[in-house]
């Protein structure tokens, strides 16, 4: 009887799992199914398919856990895999060419660098110049190999990566930015996010010399922040034109220890009056920390303050302690939106 | 609903039906088709993607720079 109740609760938490993350499982067939591509070439369609969408679409899967930006999964679709078929090769269109399995990971390092350029923030990067973008594309391409296809990260680093940052000082420039900003954890969760909601807005006029500059100034704010030492103090805000996000630490050892609750749901309010968009509270993860903020949290709700809760998680980041010293710990971090402050529709 | 873009993919194998279809297969055959961005001859060994621009096609070896170029110009484009 145990045995039956045992085997069935695994069979239900397998279920629930393959329901929960369809791309996983899709990534895995792929994976599973390459050596059956190797018995009947016909099965090697079938792998090769299954195992760059899951991938992708599990990278993607993952990244929407952190923030509440949504992302386009992919489809691979095969042109002239049938005999019979009725080639289409419509004006505009591009065909990418994949090789056996024996060449799986340079399939995947080129399937995976043309979603990041041409599916992945599409819309935000219309705005952007040429090496902004390039530098967006491939670091959020490396991140995404080293994510889901170990193997591959070698040959897109040596073959892409480091020709394209040695070509270019300012690509390189923006790279050691995204390097310090990830270190943090944020730059999925918060650049990526920013860059998402800007992505979003209606420009009645051509401005991207200003969305550009705005960036920058934003890529430097979160820089400064991810290179900050415990307790220093760098700017919290960033007021631009058409972003405005602040990130806070609410839960430093003074407000625990004088239990500044009050204190700190005001420099919260403050943010919010002062029309952010977006509020990211970080702050250490450990139990006494994380009570704190979430008491500050509810007080703010409480208080029938008109903001959202978005996300409420927990990353690894590295920080800097009072000596310089790099330091790994858990961050906790929660996403705060102010629906009266989003304007999406602008003029300039 | 969750947004689903497509990747047009082609298999190595099919190559030859794509490239026949497009009536370049006896010049990519004989080493005469060139990358648009680098004029590098492209055969099936450093072939990274076709594209077909206003019914003239355009291919792209599989080295960065040309990769971004290609990107570049198809954005530009789409943009127009």
């Amino acid at each position: 009887m145990i045995n039956i109740i045992l085997t069935s609760g695994f069979w239900i938490v397998l279920i629930i799992f393959f329901v929960k993350n369809p791309e996983k499982v899709e990534k895995w067939i792929g994976i599973l199914s390459r050596f059956l591509g190797f018995i009947c070439k016909k099965y090697e369609y079938f792998s090769i398919k299954h195992e760059v969408q899951g991938k992708i679409n599990s990278f993607v899967a993952n990244l929407e856990e952190n923030t509440v930006a949504k992302f386009s999964r992919v489809i691979i679709k095969w042109t002239a895999s049938k005999d019979e078929e009725d080639i289409e090769f419509n004006d505009l269109e591009t065909v990418i060419l994949m090789r056996d399995n024996k060449h799986v990971n340079k399939n995947f390092v080129h399937a995976a660098y043309f979603y990041t350029s041409k599916v992945f923030l599409s819309k935000a990067k219309k705005h952007l110049p040429v090496n902004l973008k390039t530098s967006l594309d491939l670091f959020t391409t490396d991140k995404l190999l080293k994510k889901e296809s170990k193997g591959a990260v070698d040959q897109f680093e040596k073959d892409f990566f480091i020709k394209e940052m040695d070509s270019s000082a300012e690509i390189k420039n923006y790279i050691k930015k995204y390097i310090n900003i990830d270190r943090l954890g944020i730059y999925f969760p918060v650049f990526i996010q920013e860059l998402n909601f800007l992505g979003k807005k209606v420009f009645l006029e051509d401005n991207s010399r200003e969305v550009t500059e705005e960036i920058n100034q934003l890529i430097d704010f979160l820089e400064t922040r991810a290179n900050r030492e415990v307790g220093e103090l760098v700017p919290e805000t960033f007021a631009g034109k058409f972003t405005k996000c602040s990130i806070k630490v609410v839960a430093s050892k003074t407000s625990r220890l004088f239990n500044q609750v009050d204190e700190q749901k005001e420099r919260i309010l403050k943010a919010i009056k002062n029309g952010c968009e977006n509020i990211y509270i970080m702050g250490d993860a450990e139990d006494e920390s994380r009570n704190f903020v979430d008491r500050v949290i509810k007080d703010l709700i409480m208080d029938k303050i008109k903001i959202s809760i978005e996300k409420r998680v927990v990353f690894d980041s590295e920080i800097y302690t009072h000596d310089g010293k790099r330091k790994k710990v858990k961050t906790y971090f929660i996403h705060i939106n102010n629906p009266l402050a989003i304007d999406n529709i602008r003029i300039k | 609903m969750t947004e689903k873009s497509t990747i047009n993919t082609i298999h190595e194998r099919d190559l030859d039906k794509l490239l026949n279809k497009i009536e370049l297969k006896e010049d990519f055959i004989n080493k005469k088709v060139k990358c648009r961005f680098c004029e590098k001859i492209v055969d099936i060994n450093n072939l990274y993607a076709i594209s077909n621009d206003n019914g003239s096609y355009i291919f792209i070896c599989d080295s960065i720079e040309c990769i971004n170029k290609f990107f570049e110009y198809s954005d530009n484009k789409n943009k127009k």
